[in-house]
């Protein structure tokens, strides 16, 4: 996982709850232990998709857990990490 | 009290034109296809199901209301109907879609006026309902509901009570919805479309195929059906709302539990009389299992099953025309013996074991009573129960005379202000300080109407309160939450497929100001949308006939709007305030010492026929009955000129002639000024005329009750 993949990825999810303004996220929380609930999550994806420039289908979002699983899939489609 | 029964139906569905066609495809299915009107390039999902005739094409500019009048000539043909023999038929149409179906125009904020009317009623939600009923010459009550998938049931529900409240003998309630690539996008951005089918409540489900369609049934008074002689297919016993009050986009089991189990109560029936489940199964991980749930606390709690049918399945998800489809599924193929089954049924989530499918071979009888359940964004909830059309008649209730406790009005530049119209109780409720936190954050209307909703429960009582949370909220809109429409519709310009924020998707469902109120302030009783510039009166007089008929003895009644969501205008327009206007409705028994009682309405259809001088007047003179009211208050914001000096011409009595601003909050405002008038003993009794351009016309009588 490249570092500036989750340091990018750490600053949308942080653009959806004011609560984490600021706050180091670990890489094992996962979005609801940071608060974010399911329709919120939905619109974070959105924002990595358009961000990074991908496309994550259902079947691979369905296994991300923490924040480290889907910096991880962003590096796997953009073919690195 | 009057039954209500089905005399005819209607349809264009993803299986073709007709009842026939729908029935049969219900078996047979059909494959999706690529939209005709929008490229899927971008998307990760490519099929749908459309919904045509060789002479009815998607893209057509007129497209929904050319569907719509296919259903309603096939729905009046089968009740025996012709055009204009019964001029006191009311008209109840769904649609979470129409208009949008020429999104450069009615979605492009840039776009600011349009000359025609003609132009205007293609792009309007309740466009499709203010031809028919001027084609049709239906001249009895109207309106459109807007709150999203269960928009159809809500129709149902409000038909029927039109029937049992005697207004009229007759009703045509209709929903029409076709595939929009705004809310193609939408449901995409959720990942609530399937790329394969549609598997309700089956292990494999991956969400639902979008589809379009348009949907007639009649409804009519059981006496005046056999006085005529028309058939009576099934018989409508009873309707049941709630609101989730929990998230805006999962559906709660308590609060579809709440919804049957109203509906059940409506109709006399005990759990255990329910023969066959008509479920909203729009096949989502989460959906399925909360209906379930809930089947299994309401329906079958001895831990048994209960047949259950799922057409979504076979005829994908028509938005807010699916409860309606549901409705006429639920009818037709009882009398014609064949329930489809479940799609998937050999392998269902163990979790949704309590769902069981039909299987082919059943007798008639025992496919009702049925309940058929619709469930909305933002957690709208509303169940029907559909009957034999020979079941006993349900006794009378005993009614309520009802009063206007308060109002509360909130806008941008005055902030929240109330004025109370009965004796000020202690009240020991305070009004929640930070009430989002259960919720996504509010656009302005959402929190203009959260501002005077929790005005109003901040005045009351405790006790009052908690009446008033189970009794609900009911709101009228003529611009819903457009703005966020608008932002999409300019993302999908950019970015096909992309860029589509699932917030602004969920936030843009007409009736979610109302669901994130009722979440903030838990809020579970009935949640519904009207749509049109009139339509916070009509959420007043809904209001005011639950109350009336004892469904409830307390709710809360709105008109709301914004400019940012009106995205287009005729020229001669007035401006839109920022505003929400919330009433509390309450029983005058549970009242105590009311001042203002509603003596008395009359809702006029907005047709050129209803909106005639004689016909305003004739209201008038229908609510004076013996003991005419001093004042008359006539908001002229929907007649000509001419109508209007006709108006005057007629009226013999001192007439103040208003204009409210554009959107539901201004001629609800009028109501309270009215209502001001006569607690300052200005006078003792007024009636006063609500019109407005493209709505439904309303008059109300209200009185003071104190000396």
């Amino acid at each position: 996982m490249k570092p500036e993949t989750y340091s990018t990825v750490c600053d949308l999810i942080r653009k959806h709850s004011q609560a984490l303004a600021g706050r180091d996220i670990e890489q094992s929380e996962t979005l609801s232990d940071l608060g974010i609930d399911s329709l919120e999550q939905l619109s974070l994806v959105v924002d990595v998709e358009n961000c990074f420039d991908v496309s994550i289908d259902d079947e691979e979002l369905a296994e991300v857990r923490t924040v480290k699983d889907l910096a991880e899939l962003v590096d796997r489609h953009r073919g690195k990490g | 009290m009057p039954q209500v029964v089905i005399t005819g139906i209607g349809c264009v569905s993803p299986f073709g034109n007709g009842l026939n066609a729908f029935i049969n495809g219900l078996h047979e299915g059909r494959d999706t296809e690529e939209p005709k009107t929008f490229s899927t390039e971008n998307y990760r999902i490519h099929g749908v199901y459309h919904a045509e005739t060789p002479d009815i094409r998607p893209g057509a500019r007129d497209f929904p209301h050319a569907l719509a009048l296919q259903a309603l000539t096939e729905a009046m043909d089968d009740a025996d109907v012709e055009r204009g023999r019964f001029p006191e038929c009311g008209l109840a149409l769904a649609s979470t879609s129409a208009g949008w179906h020429l999104p450069g125009e009615s979605l492009d904020p840039g776009r600011l006026s349009t000359a025609a009317e003609d132009d205007a009623v293609l792009l309007l939600k309740q466009g499709p309902g203010l031809v028919l009923a001027e084609e049709w010459r239906l001249d009895g009550p109207h309106c459109t509901t807007s709150s999203a998938c269960a928009a159809s049931t809500g129709a149902v529900a409000w038909a029927m009570e039109r029937i049992r409240r005697q207004e009229t003998p007759l009703m045509a309630v209709g929903a029409v919805d076709v595939l929009t690539e705004v809310v193609f996008a939408g449901f995409h951005s959720m990942r609530l479309l399937s790329p394969t089918t549609t598997r309700p409540f089956a292990s494999r489900r991956s969400g639902f195929v979008l589809a379009e369609g348009a949907a007639f049934v009649i409804l009519e008074e059981a006496e005046h059906a056999r006085k005529r002689g028309a058939t009576a297919l099934a018989a409508l016993t009873g309707w049941g709302g709630s609101s989730d009050a929990s998230h805006l986009t999962t559906p709660s089991a308590d609060g579809i539990a709440r919804s049957l189990r109203a509906a059940l109560t409506d109709g006399g029936r005990a759990a255990e009389d329910i023969r066959v489940y008509h479920a909203h199964g729009t096949a989502s991980a989460a959906s399925d299992i909360a209906e379930a749930d809930a089947v299994a606390k309401t329906l079958a709690p001895a831990g048994g099953s209960l047949r259950a049918t799922a057409i979504k399945g076979m005829c994908g998800h028509t938005e807010g025309a699916a409860g309606l489809f549901s409705v006429i599924a639920a009818v037709e193929c009882a009398r014609r013996d064949r329930l489809p089954p479940l799609r998937d049924a050999d392998q269902m989530d163990p979790r949704c074991a309590v769902l069981s499918s039909a299987t082919n071979e059943q007798s008639n009888s025992s496919a009702l009573p049925a309940l058929v359940h619709a469930s909305g964004f933002g957690g709208a909830n509303c169940t029907v129960l559909v009957d034999r059309p020979d079941v006993r008649q349900l006794e009378s209730r005993p009614g309520a005379r009802v009063v206007i406790r308060l109002a509360a009005q909130a806008d941008s530049v005055h902030g929240v202000r109330t004025t109370l119209f009965a004796p000020a109780a202690e009240p020991s409720t305070p009004p929640r300080v930070s009430p989002w936190e259960r919720t996504v954050a509010p656009d302005r209307v959402t929190e203009l109407l959260a501002e005077a909703t929790g005005a109003a429960l901040g005045s009351v009582t405790l006790d009052l309160a908690e009446r008033i949370r189970g009794g609900g909220l009911l709101t009228g809109t003529a611009f819903g939450g457009q703005a966020h429409h608008a932002r999409m519709h300019a993302a999908l310009g950019k970015a096909r497929g992309r860029g589509v924020d699932p917030l602004d998707f969920a936030r843009s469902t007409f009736n979610v100001p109302a669901s994130q109120c009722s979440i903030a302030y838990g809020i579970q009783g009935r949640v519904e949308s009207y749509i049109g510039g009139s339509a916070g009166v009509e959420a007043l007089l809904s209001a005011i006939d639950l109350v009336a008929a004892g469904r409830c003895d307390a709710l809360l009644a709105a008109g709301y709007d914004a400019p940012e969501n009106r995205l287009w205008r005729m020229a001669t327009e007035p401006a839109v305030p920022a505003a929400a206007t919330v009433l509390l409705v309450e029983a005058e028994s549970a009242a105590g010492a009311p001042a203002i009682e509603v003596a008395g309405h009359r809702r006029l259809a907005p047709t050129t026929r209803q909106r005639t001088a004689t016909a305003l007047h004739a209201a008038v003179l229908a609510l004076d009955e013996s003991d005419p009211v001093e004042e008359i208050w006539l908001d002229a914001s929907g007649l000509t000129p001419g109508q209007e000096e006709s108006f005057l011409g007629i009226e013999s009595r001192h007439c103040r002639v208003l204009r409210s601003l554009a959107g539901a909050a201004s001629p609800l405002d009028q109501h309270v000024a009215a209502m001001a008038r006569l607690l300052a003993g200005e006078a003792r009794a007024l009636t006063l005329v609500t019109t407005a351009p493209h709505a439904a016309s309303a008059a109300i009588r209200y009185q003071r009750t104190l000396p």
